[in-house]
């Protein structure tokens, strides 16, 4: 992918992230106003709507940044040559593919013992997340010294 | 020819000139012909095919 392609990218997804954070803005305020659901999903959606909208505006930034200023273009150029290499992208997908297969596991497991580890669904999340996350480190720092 | 210079030439990192060295690591196709073309051989010159090896 040349600098042009991922900068215009880069637009895209700038443009789709606030789009979702302003839908998000828009059902906070009504959760708000009309729903008296004050739980979970009233700070789901505002974090969803802070994130969106705040790396939207972050990523619209750099994007005015790169376009002008050659030494960034130059070091973004050299970031996706780097991104790019075959092992790289190699060791990405295999780490990927074991931290996605883990986490299936562990959901195997957790419905497995979940007549005695009683969890409710909004506890299940983050923690799956958050093992995908820490396994998918896991296998990319040991697949990185194995390939 | 260092390991740098061939990396910048094929359009790899070093470590995976360091990978294929050590036979860690496949390389695809269109690097294997890339490492191949630049040194002036074939592809069967470089890499030797190990059907019993297979990762």
């Amino acid at each position: 992918m040349n600098i042009e392609k991922h900068l215009k990218s880069q637009f895209i997804f700038a443009f789709a992230s606030m789009i979702i954070g302003a839908i998000a803005i828009v059902s906070f305020i009504l959760l708000a106003i009309y729903s008296n659901v004050k739980g979970n999903i009233f700070v789901f959606t505002g974090t969803i709507a802070i994130g969106f909208l705040l790396g939207g505006i972050l990523l619209v930034v750099d994007y005015f940044r790169t376009s002008r200023n050659q030494l960034r273009r130059k070091q973004i150029e050299k970031q996706l040559e780097i991104n790019n290499e075959e092992r790289d992208i190699f060791l990405r997908t295999k780490s990927g593919n074991e931290s996605f297969g883990f986490s299936l596991w562990l959901m195997l497991g957790l419905w497995m013992l979940s007549t005695w580890v009683n969890m409710s669904l909004s506890m299940l999340f983050p923690l799956v997340l958050g093992f995908m996350f820490l396994s998918y480190l896991v296998s990319m720092v040991i697949n990185t010294g194995k390939y | 020819m260092t390991q740098q210079e061939l990396a910048e030439k094929v359009s790899v990192s070093r470590q995976t000139i360091i990978s294929l060295e050590n036979g860690r690591y496949n390389p695809s196709i269109f690097l294997a012909y890339n490492i191949a073309w630049f040194f002036h051989l074939t592809i069967e010159d470089v890499f030797l095919f190990e059907k019993e090896n297979k990762k």
